[in-house]
């Protein structure tokens, strides 16, 4: 590994602590500004060979961009439309859940790329990620209404936009 | 051996008696048998220490910290702290004697026990938890003496960083990465010397002739030596700042090795002490 490989990946994960530590210390004071730059860079020389698999990812601005424009289309689009079917379930008189165990399978492969699915999966109301399974390649979800448990239904319901933004950004 | 189901007299006699007793001394400290009780306005004690842990003005007794707290810790009550610290650090070299079994270490490398961890998710997660949890508890060790936290508060905080790696991967993954009993115990030790020698260091000056005595942090009527309070744009507080900077480095690395002594399976424990 090159020493420009690994120079790129710890400023990455320093830039991100930086923002953190300036976070924490609620002061852009000169003092804090230096501690933070001196710190940053320190954690990050520790930390950034596990965080941090490719050093050319965090420089890819397409990744940003599709970081951005998953970011709003989650919080926006996603999540209102989850919210609003459960909300619906709950106020109807019926109640129309029909509650189960699926298989989901997911097409990426990188860490970073499966736990964006699973964990919008899992953020978004009436669908929980319970297992997953690496090697053959499925999520476990606990579907409120189960159209249907064959992969192709339940890829097309639940995780077909989260994977095709995880993927682009991540992968 | 008969165990008897009827609750001895005794047992009922000694239960009352402890009620009893605790109700007495409620009605003694209502009644004032602690002498002067502090009255809910501020009290004279705070107010001095309030009015003196920074005050540009009247530097007589100043401790050059905006954080009365931390002020009180290492400078106003800084013996207190000082053993404080000792007692942590023989505490932990009790719990290292207790858990001192020759043979342990070799179960893990030959992997007999080899850990699996959580699941991806988590194990993802932690990993970004970790690299917070370092650069925060940096944070809360370096304004110590600026905001609340301090030393100790922040060496807490980032041992939190070795437990979860425990919890999401393993012991292994530490080792495999040199966090071990063996680099800590130094560390810890680094880390209390820095603060016996910042404690010591006025005295030892006092040998040269100057007035000063044991744990000064800034120049008092009767002591006119004192630790600098700033240099440019960073505000020490004295010797504030590296005590606190010393107790993150002893505390943290003290923890460490107490999570890493605990992650060992009692399992280990006992196929090495039947041998």
């Amino acid at each position: 590994m090159g020493v420009l490989e690994r120079t790129l990946k710890i400023v990455a994960v320093a830039v991100m602590l930086f923002a953190v530590f300036i976070i924490a210390s609620a002061s852009v004071a000169p003092q804090d500004i230096i501690y933070g730059i001196i710190f940053s860079i320190a954690v990050a020389v520790v930390v950034s060979e596990l965080l941090i698999a490719k050093h050319t990812k965090p420089y890819d601005i397409k990744r940003w961009f599709w970081t951005i424009a998953y970011t709003f289309y989650y919080f926006i689009v996603a999540e209102y439309k989850a919210h609003s079917d459960v909300i619906m379930r709950i106020l109807h008189p019926k109640m129309p859940i029909k509650p189960g165990i699926v298989r989901v399978p997911f097409h990426v492969n990188t860490d970073y790329a499966i736990v964006t699915i699973a964990n919008s999966i899992t953020n978004t109301p009436g669908t929980v990620v319970v297992d997953l399974d690496t090697k053959r390649k499925y999520f476990y979800v606990h579907w409120i209404n189960v159209k249907a448990p064959d992969e192709k239904t339940t890829f097309e319901n639940i995780s077909k936009m989260f994977e095709y933004f995880a993927k682009r950004i991540f992968d | 051996m008969v165990i008897s189901k009827v609750r001895p007299r005794s047992e009922i006699i000694i239960g009352l008696g402890v009620a009893l007793l605790l109700v007495l001394t409620l009605f003694a400290v209502i009644a004032g048998a602690t002498g002067f009780t502090p009255k809910e306005d501020i009290r004279p004690l705070a107010k001095f220490y309030l009015y003196y842990a920074i005050n540009w003005y009247e530097k007589k007794f100043w401790a050059a910290s905006p954080e009365a707290v931390n002020s009180m810790v290492w400078d106003y009550r800084g013996y207190d702290t000082l053993y404080e610290t000792s007692v942590f650090f023989l505490a932990i070299i009790g719990a290292i004697a207790v858990f001192r079994i020759p043979g342990v270490k070799d179960v893990f490398s030959k992997g007999i026990l080899s850990g699996r961890g959580l699941s991806l998710i988590v194990k993802t997660i932690t990993k970004l938890v970790i690299a917070f949890v370092l650069i925060v508890s940096i944070a809360i060790a370096v304004h110590g003496n600026l905001t609340p936290g301090g030393g100790f508060q922040a060496g807490s905080a980032i041992s939190i960083a070795t437990l979860l790696a425990i919890a999401a991967f393993s012991r292994i993954f530490l080792e495999e990465r040199k966090i071990t009993t063996k680099l800590m115990l130094p560390i810890r030790v680094l880390g209390v010397l820095g603060i016996g020698l910042l404690a010591l260091g006025p005295a030892l000056i006092a040998l040269s002739g100057i007035m000063s005595f044991v744990i000064q942090n800034q120049p008092k009527p009767w002591a006119d030596w004192g630790f600098i309070p700033g240099v440019g744009p960073f505000w020490l507080s004295g010797n504030q700042f590296f005590y606190n900077f010393f107790e993150f480095v002893a505390v943290g690395a003290g923890f460490t090795v107490i999570y890493l002594i605990f992650s060992i399976p009692e399992l280990i424990y006992k196929r090495v002490l039947k041998k």
